[in-house]
C-alpha cells in the first residue's frame, strides 16, 4: 500500500494503470503466432472444434512458473492441453523460427522450448525488456515426425509465465523451414474466406466479402457504395464505417 | 487509506494534466461537462454540439483518451505498409485500417472536446504498466520497422499490429464492462469485434513456418 502511494505520485503511467486496474483485472500477454500455436489456431477458428473462451484472448495463457502443460492450469483453457483434439500440425524442417505476438514487453528472464520432457532451447534475456517483436530460431535436434512443442515465456519480475503449445510435423534432415499449406479453415463465422465481390449491381453486405471501390451493397434496407477496397468484417457494417461506405 | 490514495491519485492527475477522471474521481456518473481546459473553445460554442448527450463516467473518458492515443500509434504503424509491404492483401487491410481508425479518432476527439476533456492520454500509459510492461509500439519500434522491407517487414508488421489490436480489444472490454455512456459503449463493442476479426485475418497472413 505504501508502495502504491509512492508510485502514484511518481509516474503518470502508474496512476493511469491504478485507475484501470479497478475496472478490469488486466493480465498481460503474449503467444506464438507462427508457426501457429494452438491458441493462434483457435483465434483464427482454424480448427474443426470449438475452442471456447481462448479464441477471444489467445494471449492470456498465464500461470505460475514451472508448469509443463499447454493451458497453465486454467480450467476454461483446458482445451489447449487436450491432445485428443485434431490439432493441425505445421510442417517444418530441423530449424524453426518461432514468432511471438506481445501486447506488453515485460522484463523477461528465460524463454524456454520443450519437446517431450527435454528442454531443446533456452534464450536468457537476463531480466531485460524484450524487443517489440521476438523471434527465436530453434533447432529440432534431429527429431522427426509429429511433435508437440511447449514454449514458456518467463516474466522476470512476477511469479508468472506464459505457456504456448505448437504442433509440428518435423520433416527429414533439411536445414530450412519447410512452409506448410495453410491449415484448413473449417468453422469461421466472422471471416469466411474472401469471395469475389459482386459487381456494383448489389447484393446484401456480408462479412468475408472483398469489396472494391464502387461496389454497392444493401444493409438494413439502405444501399451503400464502397469508398475504400477492403474485406468486410464484423464491426465494419456499412452504417458504422463512413470511411469505407457511403450511403447512396 | 483508500480515500487517501484516491485523493493522491486525483491530485497527481490534476498536476500532470493527464487522463483526468470525473470531478470527484469516484466513478460516479456525471452529467454535466467539466469546465474546458485553458485554450479550449468556450462552453456553449460549436464543439459542445458534437458531444453525445447523456451521462458518462471516468471509464468512458479514460477509454476515449487512451484509445485516441492508441489510434495514433496504430496509424503510424499501418502507414508504413504501403511503402514497405509486398503483398496486396496486407496493403489493402492496412489502408482500410488507416481510414477507419482515423475516422474513429476524429469522432472520439470530438466527443472528448465536447465534454471539455483533454483529447489524449499519456503515450506511456497502457494497461500493463502496473506490472512492468512497456507498450509495444513506440517511436523506437516504428523507426526500426521502417528500415526493413519485404517478408521481414511483413512478419514484424503483422506481429506488432496483432499485438496492438489485442491491446485495443482489452481497452474496449474495459469500457463495455465499466463504462456507462451508450454511444461510447457501442463504439467499444465495434472496436472489440472488428479488431478481433482483423487479428483473425492477420494471423492467417503470417508465414506458417516463421
Amino acid at each position: 500500500m505504501r508502495r502504491t502511494v509512492v508510485l502514484a505520485v511518481t509516474t503518470v503511467a502508474t496512476v493511469l494503470s491504478a485507475l484501470l486496474v479497478a475496472p478490469q483485472a488486466a493480465q498481460a500477454h503474449g503467444y506464438i503466432s507462427s508457426p501457429p500455436s494452438r491458441q493462434a489456431l483457435c483465434a483464427q477458428r482454424a480448427v474443426s472444434f470449438d475452442c471456447g473462451q481462448i479464441q477471444w484472448e489467445p494471449q492470456s495463457v498465464e500461470g505460475p512458473k514451472g508448469l509443463r502443460n499447454c493451458h497453465a492450469n486454467i480450467g476454461h483453457f483446458a482445451v489447449l492441453n487436450d491432445d485428443s483434439r485434431p490439432w493441425p500440425a505445421t510442417s517444418v524442417g530441423q530449424t524453426v523460427n518461432f514468432n511471438w505476438v506481445l501486447t506488453a514487453r515485460h522484463a523477461t528472464s528465460l524463454w524456454e522450448y520443450y519437446i517431450g520432457g527435454s528442454r531443446i532451447a533456452v534464450f536468457d534475456d537476463g531480466g531485460r525488456q524484450p524487443g517489440a517483436t521476438v523471434q527465436h530460431t530453434v533447432n529440432m535436434g534431429g527429431r522427426s515426425g509429429r511433435q508437440k512443442l511447449l514454449a514458456v515465456w518467463n516474466v522476470a519480475d512476477t511469479a508468472n509465465a506464459f505457456y504456448v503449445c505448437v504442433d509440428l510435423q518435423i520433416g527429414g534432415g533439411g536445414g530450412n523451414p519447410n512452409p506448410n499449406p495453410t491449415p484448413t479453415r473449417t468453422n469461421n463465422p466472422t471471416t469466411p474466406p474472401p469471395t469475389t465481390a459482386p459487381p456494383p449491381a448489389g447484393g446484401t453486405w456480408r462479412a468475408g466479402t472483398a469489396y472494391q471501390v464502387g461496389s454497392q451493397v444493401t444493409y438494413g434496407g439502405a444501399t451503400y457504395r464502397c469508398l475504400q477496397p477492403h474485406t468486410a468484417i464484423a464491426g465494419w457494417e456499412p452504417p458504422n464505417v463512413p470511411a469505407l461506405w457511403q450511403r447512396v | 487509506m483508500n480515500r487517501f490514495r484516491r485523493t493522491l491519485i486525483v491530485a497527481t492527475l490534476v498536476l500532470l494534466g493527464g487522463c483526468a477522471p470525473g470531478p470527484a474521481g469516484t466513478g460516479v456518473p456525471v452529467a454535466a461537462p467539466a469546465p474546458p481546459p485553458p485554450g479550449a473553445t468556450p462552453t456553449g460554442a460549436a464543439p459542445a454540439a458534437t458531444a453525445p448527450s447523456g451521462e458518462f463516467n471516468d471509464t468512458d473518458v479514460m477509454f476515449l483518451q487512451m484509445m485516441v492515443t492508441s489510434h495514433g500509434q496504430g496509424l503510424a504503424l499501418v502507414r508504413l505498409a504501403p511503402e514497405r509491404a509486398e503483398r496486396e492483401e496486407l496493403k489493402i487491410l492496412a489502408a482500410a485500417i488507416d481510414v477507419t481508425q482515423e475516422s474513429e479518432q476524429r469522432t472520439m476527439r470530438d466527443w472528448l472536446t465536447g465534454w471539455g476533456r483533454t483529447t489524449s492520454a499519456d503515450p506511456d500509459a497502457n494497461v500493463h504498466a502496473e506490472h512492468g510492461g512497456l507498450p509495444v509500439l513506440g517511436p523506437a519500434q516504428l523507426t526500426a520497422l521502417s528500415k526493413s522491407s519485404g517478408t521481414a517487414f511483413e512478419t514484424d508488421f503483422l506481429n506488432l499490429l496483432i499485438g496492438h489490436q489485442h491491446s485495443a480489444v482489452e481497452l474496449a472490454r474495459m469500457e463495455t464492462k465499466s463504462g456507462v455512456h451508450p454511444e461510447v459503449r457501442e463504439l467499444a463493442r465495434r472496436i472489440d469485434v472488428s479488431r478481433t476479426a482483423q487479428i483473425d485475418q492477420m494471423l492467417g497472413m503470417l508465414p506458417k513456418a516463421g
